[in-house]
């Protein structure tokens, strides 16, 4: 799949975890794009076109919702698809995330095939 | 709010160490001495109607194999340093985060902070609830106490 995908997560670890079921989607490799926190991830969309963002929330530096929130500033990246992927329950949160136009959400823990689906859906929409 | 028993402590660990790592698990006695050997621990505090804090203490070994099966590669080649405490820390965070949805439910209005590592050696205080899982010949005690005055989150 000629996609890219961008994964933001401060746990290294939980990166190369996701990594592993993104490929399984059938991503290639040198597609998908690592960032540990909001501001890095901004970093990287300045130089990659981004077709998705697998978004933690509750992280240093920049956490999710404020990454989210300079993204649709940005009306250059204001169609990147982007889902949730955090432990993240708080209504509120999540409703000022879904006012941003965030819809899809997988809780951790989340079982991997269901990344798979998720993240076939929202490619597929968007081809 | 709802109530957290030690073997509801132990289901949403199991299911987090199955989805995240793969790795099986089940719940044992609560042994004091087998806990004093757990001395790698990682926090999780999170805020809301009620405060709390989650706790997990365990062994390298365990951090080991947790990590490998995250990563997918030989537990011999894991560096505790870097993804050991990396894998402890998410576990951490995953299963906090269990643990409120469970309190809070779909109108959760918890908040949670960032995990941290910490050299706590303390047992389990009698406001708390504690489960032991034996995973795959490894101990991981996981520990939940409400607490009464409102945790700061900063990390």
């Amino acid at each position: 799949m000629s996609c890219n995908v961008l994964i933001v997560d401060d746990s290294p670890i939980l990166r190369k975890a996701i990594k592993k079921v993104v490929r399984l989607s059938g991503i290639e490799d040198d597609r998908i794009h690592e960032a540990g926190n909001g501001q890095e991830a901004l970093d990287i969309l300045e130089t990659v076109w981004v077709d998705l963002v697998l978004l933690d929330l509750n992280m240093p530096v920049m956490d999710g919702e404020q990454f989210a929130q300079e993204l649709r500033k940005r009306p250059d990246l204001n169609g990147v698809a982007v889902v949730i992927v955090s432990t993240e329950a708080n209504k509120d949160r999540l409703a000022r995330l879904r006012a941003l136009g965030i819809v899809e959400s997988l809780h951790k823990p989340f079982e991997p095939e269901d990344l798979c689906k998720l993240i076939s859906k929202v490619l597929g929409v968007k081809q | 709010m709802n109530a957290l028993t030690p073997d509801r402590l132990a289901q949403l660990t199991v299911k987090a160490l199955e989805r995240t790592a793969f790795m099986m698990a089940d719940p044992v006695a609560f042994d004091p001495g087998a806990f004093a050997t757990a001395t790698r621990c990682a926090v999780i505090r999170y805020g809301g109607p009620e405060s709390g804090i989650v706790t997990l203490h365990t062994t390298d070994d365990f951090l080991r194999g947790l990590a490998a099966n995250l990563l997918g590669v030989e537990p011999e080649s894991i560096d505790l340093a870097s993804y050991g405490e990396d894998a402890i820390k998410e576990l951490t965070n995953i299963v906090g985060g269990s643990v409120i949805l469970e309190l809070g439910g779909h109108e959760c209005s918890y908040t949670l902070g960032l995990p941290q590592l910490s050299t706590s050696s303390n047992g389990p205080s009698q406001s708390s609830q504690t489960c032991c899982l034996d995973c795959e010949g490894h101990l991981l005690f996981v520990t939940w106490e409400p607490v009464s005055v409102p945790v700061s989150l900063a990390a």
